[in-house]
């Protein structure tokens, strides 16, 4: 039991320094490499937003953070190393408002790793504002994964909602890597012809393939790509 | 020596003080509120329209994804501030 205990202390001690370590060498490295070149940051932003009236600048932080990560989305069900990651987040079974923040930690560090560059070139976000877009990005990503037969009429083709979101999780797909990749916003999907909602999704099965012998525990979940790795 | 060992005892609870008191902690505690008026207002939702209807409120992992939106959530905020 101690032994357990000590594990999971270790285990998230370790995520912790990791997870500051590679955020904060992230930033410096980009920071180095334009030093090298010699241009700093404030000369390679495109514009500043805080010359922009409010509601403008986090419209602009908005659209630009979801396209952003609608692409890193891409890249976690594309790249094989990154799937394995990713893959926590697609064993869940049965749909809830939790199964939104079910994901390996390793997938923040590659979100805001691959975000850090937009928003430094954009520059001038207010963190009060921030802050809203977070919150209402959460809330639709509950919503996303809830029990509930939703998709807001005709705003469907701009925010992403329940009945498109469980087609991402269905077990079977029509393509090897993936539909709907949206987070917030759906409209990446329709634009660039990744939308699939073939039928009504209510009871289709949700998983992914051989998700019969991934691991139903936390612990074993964090440590399954390094010990995939290993055999 | 009893000295020393005050002193160095009492910085790093100083210390301490010090960064529980820092403002974006205190706001770290209204974000945690804030994940959990939301998680509520949905759960809510989800029991009085469910799409599936046979599936239970608890339903499988709940509480596995429970824990997991708050460690996640964590990290969230760590990478923000």
């Amino acid at each position: 039991m101690v032994g357990y205990l000590l594990h999971v202390f270790q285990l998230f001690i370790f995520n912790i320094l990791i997870f500051v370590a590679l955020s904060n060498t992230t930033a410096a490295f980009f920071n180095d490499f334009l030093g090298e070149i010699g241009v700093s940051l404030e000369s390679l932003q495109l514009f500043n937003v805080s010359a922009l009236p409010a509601w403008l600048g986090l419209l602009i932080f908005f659209v630009v953070t979801d396209f952003v990560q609608w692409n890193t989305h891409r890249l976690l069900h594309r790249v094989d190393f990154l799937w394995n990651f990713h893959k926590v987040h697609h064993s869940v079974k049965e749909m809830g408002f939790a199964a939104h923040l079910r994901y390996h930690w390793m997938e923040t560090v590659v979100y805001k790793s691959l975000l850090y560059i937009p928003v430094a070139i954009i520059g001038g976000f207010d963190v009060q504002h921030v802050v809203f877009v977070y919150f209402f990005t959460i809330s639709v990503g509950h919503l996303n994964h809830a029990n509930l037969g939703w998709d807001y009429g005709f705003l469907k083709y701009i925010f992403n909602n329940p009945k498109m979101h469980i087609w991402h999780h269905s077990k079977e797909l029509p393509v090897r890597y993936g539909v709907n990749f949206g987070l917030t916003l759906s409209i990446w999907d329709y634009l660039f012809k990744t939308n699939y909602i073939p039928k009504n999704g209510r009871d289709i099965e949700l998983g992914f393939s051989n998700d019969e012998s991934f691991p139903q525990d936390f612990l074993r979940q964090e440590i399954y790509p390094i010990n995939l790795k290993k055999e | 020596m009893e000295n020393y060992l005050d002193i160095f005892i009492n910085s790093y609870s100083e210390y301490w003080n010090y960064f529980l008191n820092l403002i974006y902690f205190r706001e770290i505690e209204n974000y945690f509120y804030g994940l959990i008026a939301i998680s509520v207002i949905v759960w809510v939702l989800e029991i009085l329209f469910p799409w599936r209807e046979n599936q239970s409120i608890f339903r499988k992992d709940f509480w596995l994804d429970t824990f997991y939106m708050f460690f996640n959530f964590s990290f969230l905020i760590f990478s923000f501030l």
